[in-house]
């Protein structure tokens, strides 16, 4: 099974994975760990020592060229589409095609294990092996057949092929009596043989400038990484308050200590059941992943499902002490409220369910009135507030790319 | 120590009820269990997130490859410390700086996040407002769908209209369009309030079955 | 009007909120053990996402987001319930990813139980990559590599060789992708996931707001709420593990029924009341006879005009 990447590898990435981002033997990966750690203290002092003028302006450089890679992820040509056309017999036939980088597959790949056997555990890294570029399209032949034929009423001929290392394509079409090759002609077209005759295929290839689609799951890995070391920041805020609390035993000292029953039992507990994966249900459990059981559904899913579950008192209480209809719009809010609940739920449907379905008067049922208010009016001005929230979050982001952003927190000192 | 998959069951269901009714007692006054409960969740949740972010996460994906020579993953391990620096008045700024660049990804995803989401709703705004019949593919249009199709338009654009703050809302006609946004605005909050309604006893209704269940489950055998 | 009538009126709007509180409960309480057969019409949009199931080639794969923790499973579970359930009925195969931390593990607890009815193998007709914190950069990412972008399932284990992310290379390559979301996430899906055919559960509350995508065709279907969760059920013919008819959503609508009404009912007395306290003032002083310290104004009583 060889894999397969729509798009090009990112600038330079090959090299890098070849000579740089690899795994290395114990000391040396500990070597470069410590590498990176001075490097890091290195760039956090040279960091420091900028002015605050200098602070100011690495930050909306640095800023720039973070939204500059997925700006450019976007907006340059991912190289993976082709087109054209072929004439036949004096007609043209439209040609489509993908383009998708795949690995050529392992002409030695491990064996699986035996029957029985425990199958090795998976390595978190593989050596990637070389790719090339792959052609798959279809050159649709409606137009030519009187009759269309083939499956979904159209006729059409697949065509595929790869990339040759001097940039020009070697294709075959896939007729009923196996691969044919296409023969390139002097125009640097393609001669095709259909069943309706012989023609010239011409194709436009989309360049393949997208230098850093590839470094797209790299980048996500990382700030998956970043992201996740970052929930310590909470921790750690939490702590410092209830700690204060519960070591100067403050008034509220027992909640403190509660927090801390829930915060350590789920950690303990939970980073000490992770070994156990394939648990029987049915059979005796070890403490800690019973433990953990119950911290998880006894403790936090009933804690948070309820708290949210409040809510359900609150609109009511609501409903009754604050929705006044006083004005045309709040009479006119709350028939469309009251119309929706009904026709959300089947006690209102039950209202209007003997006007039959096949009757012209079936419009007037509630849940088809109901579907209506959602599907025309509501849709309709949910899209106007839509449209002026992009727009204005667009707008936003632009400020916040540009580094043209001042606010409570961007007019900070550096 | 192993312990008998009833016996895990009881304690959880046992603890699980008296959570739910600790949290559910705010509803009478504010007291000191629901406090002690709400702590706990605070806690636990919190607890929660270190678990499922090494687990899913950190675990396989950060330390399983570095103790197999994987170095490389450090780097984002060592930027993570910049969030960190809030702590320290001095070094604070650098939390700033990681901050900002987050936000600079996030502004660079706004192209592609736009164009695919808004663009498609302006074009599915492009409706039929003359009846035709059915030609090959496409369907036909009736005079239901033209006024239908009337409705959602002037919607659209009056709603467009009452948000418009470029320019004062003078002209009578701008005015009166903008009024008129305004009431048909009203219908999407009456379908949101109606909607909110629905979700808000959802969360109850499970409750409360969680509640009878349980009951059931432990004293009815 | 007479004044009695309008005094006892005007004491609709004074009720203690415990006293509310106690009737929502018993009204909610009542259907979950008198069962009233009650039968459900599923909307357009509901039947929609069955029809993108049903549409999709036997050979695809399905990508389902579970973007939904405790705080909103009494609407989302019961429609990721209903979703799973229907994919192991007609034979699909589905990887699951959560962008919100309990997400994945809820859904992995539900598989778990459904696939033990329907006689599915975890790795073969399902797999779970579990939560990931950083949404957007992994959903773009996954877009032109789902295995280098997750690396690893919820189990901890690799996805170098595990065979539905190897055949699933790329989520653009997805037959379907279902996020069922407690938040408002749908927007990075729409945003990001554009290409990969889309349908969504969401929460009551953002029902309305997803109209909008299913007009346009981004989303290929919807369910709305525990409503939606319903008649997902009652269209695909679910059936729990004692083989009764209907899962979660079915069994609340009655309650759901009547805490719809009771909020109705709360809305008209709440204004019948204020009506009946505003006409009570308005009456010159002394037409009255004296009235009792009960029928003053509550306090907190707080109107908000729409």
């Amino acid at each position: 099974m060889g894999g397969s990447y729509p798009y090009p590898p990112g600038l330079g990435q090959e090299w890098l994975v070849q000579h740089l981002f690899r795994p290395l033997p114990g000391p040396l990966a500990l070597l470069a760990v410590f590498g990176c750690v001075a490097l890091f203290a290195l760039w956090v002092w040279g960091m420091m020592r900028l002015s605050s003028g200098g602070r100011r302006r690495v930050t909306a450089i640095c800023t720039f060229l973070a939204g500059l890679f997925y700006a450019l992820a976007f907006f340059l040509p991912p190289g993976n589409v082709a087109t054209g056309s072929a004439e036949i017999g004096g007609q043209r036939a439209k040609f489509t095609a993908d383009i998708t980088w795949d690995e050529i597959p392992d002409p030695n790949p491990p064996a699986p294990p035996a029957e029985g056997e425990e199958p090795p555990e998976e390595p978190s890294w593989r050596e990637p092996r070389p790719i090339e570029r792959n052609l798959t399209g279809r050159l649709e032949l409606t137009e030519l057949a009187n009759e269309p034929t083939a499956q979904d009423g159209r006729d059409f001929l697949t065509i595929s092929g790869k990339q040759n290392a001097d940039g020009t394509w070697a294709l075959e079409s896939l007729g009923p009596d196996g691969p044919t090759p296409l023969v390139a002609t002097s125009d640097g077209g393609y001669a095709v043989t259909t069943a309706a005759g012989t023609g010239r295929l011409q194709m436009r290839v989309q360049p393949a400038a997208n230098i850093v689609k590839g470094y797209e799951a790299p980048l996500a890995n990382a700030l998956n990484i970043l992201g996740g070391f970052a929930i310590f920041l909470g921790l750690i805020n939490l702590s410092l308050v209830h700690g204060r609390t519960l070591f100067g035993a403050k008034p509220g000292w027992i909640n403190s200590l509660a927090f801390f029953f829930g915060l350590l039992g789920m950690i303990i507990f939970g980073l000490a059941a992770l070994k156990y994966k394939d648990l029987d249900p049915t059979a005796p459990q070890p403490f800690v992943a019973a433990a953990y059981a119950v911290m998880f559904d006894g403790l936090l899913k009933p804690l948070q499902s309820t708290t949210f579950a409040l809510l359900g008192f609150f609109i009511v209480s609501a409903a009754y002490r604050a929705f006044r209809v006083r004005t045309t719009e709040a009479a006119l809010m709350t028939i469309v409220a009251f119309i929706v609940m009904l026709g959300q739920v089947p006690l209102g449907q039950m209202l209007t369910a003997w006007i039959p379905l096949d009757s012209p008067w079936a419009v007037l049922r509630i849940e088809t009135v109901t579907n209506w208010l959602l599907v025309t009016p509501n849709t309709a001005a949910s899209r106007g507030i839509l449209f002026g929230a992009a727009a204005g979050s667009f707008a936003l982001s632009l400020r916040v790319w540009l580094s043209l952003e001042r606010g409570a927190y961007f007019g900070k000192e550096f | 120590m192993m312990v008998a998959p009833a016996t895990v069951e009881t304690v959880t269901s046992i603890v699980a009820i008296l959570a739910t009714l600790a949290i559910l007692s705010v509803v009478y006054r504010e007291n000191p269990v629901y406090r002690l409960f709400e702590h706990i969740f605070v806690g636990v949740a919190t607890g929660y997130g270190v678990v499922v972010i090494w687990s899913n996460y950190l675990g396989p994906g950060f330390w399983k490859p570095l103790t197999e020579g994987v170095w490389y993953v450090i780097i984002p391990a060592l930027f993570s410390l910049l969030f960190y620096t809030i702590f320290s008045p001095r070094y604070a700024w650098l939390s700033r700086f990681l901050i900002s660049v987050l936000f600079g990804l996030g502004a660079g995803q706004v192209f592609r996040g736009f164009t695919t989401e808004v663009f498609p709703q302006i074009s599915g705004s492009f409706l039929p407002l003359l009846p035709r019949e059915a030609i090959g593919e496409t369907p036909a249009v009736t005079w239901w769908t033209v006024l239908d199709n009337t409705a959602f338009l002037v919607t659209l654009l009056s709603v467009m209209t009452y948000f418009f703050f470029s320019f004062r809302h003078e002209h009578k006609s701008v005015a009166r369009t903008a009024r008129l946004g305004r009431w048909l605005l009203m219908i999407a909050f009456g379908a949101t309030f109606g909607s909110t309604v629905m979700a808000r006893f959802s969360l109850l209704i499970d409750r409360l079955q969680f509640l009878f269940d349980g009951f059931g489950k432990l004293f009815g055998g | 009007m007479n004044a009695p009538l309008l005094r006892a009126l005007s004491g609709f709007r004074q009720i203690d909120s415990r006293w509310i509180a106690l009737i929502t409960v018993v009204l909610l309480a009542v259907p979950m053990f008198v069962s009233v057969p009650l039968k459900m019409v599923a909307f357009p949009a509901t039947r929609a996402m069955k029809k993108a199931i049903d549409d999709l080639p036997p050979d695809a794969i399905i990508v389902l987001s579970t973007d939904w923790d405790s705080g909103t499973r009494g609407e989302c579970m019961p429609q990721t319930a209903a979703v799973i359930d229907y994919l192991f009925k007609t034979n699909r195969r589905f990887g699951i990813i959560g962008f919100i931390p309990q997400g994945p593990e809820l859904a992995q607890d539900l598989c778990d139980e459904l696939a033990r009815k329907h006689g599915k193998t975890y790795g073969k007709d399902w797999i779970n990559w579990g939560y990931r914190p950083n949404y957007v950069a992994t959903i773009i990412a996954m877009m032109n590599d789902i295995p280098g972008t997750l690396k690893n399932d919820i189990r901890g284990d690799s996805l170098v060789n595990e065979p539905l992310t190897q055949e699933l290379k790329t989520l653009k390559r997805a037959g379907l992708l279902i996020e069922i979301t407690g938040t408002r996430l749908y927007g990075v899906f729409l945003q990001f996931a554009a290409g990969v055919p889309l349908a969504f559960g969401c929460t009551g509350v953002s029902g309305p707001d997803m109209y909008p995508y299913l007009q346009s065709g981004q989303a290929k279907g919807l369910l709305v709420g525990l409503g939606g969760a319903a008649q997902f059920e009652d269209i695909t013919d679910y059936h729990d593990a004692q083989g009764n008819r209907g899962g979660q959503g079915t069994r609340g609508m009655g309650s759901q029924s009547l805490g719809h009404l009771l909020v109705m009912v709360l809305i008209v007395m709440g204004n019948l009341g204020v009506w009946a306290q505003r006409r009570l003032d308005d009456q010159p002083p002394g037409s009255l006879p004296p009235s009792t310290p009960a029928d003053g104004a509550p306090a907190g009583d707080e109107e908000v005009t729409s």
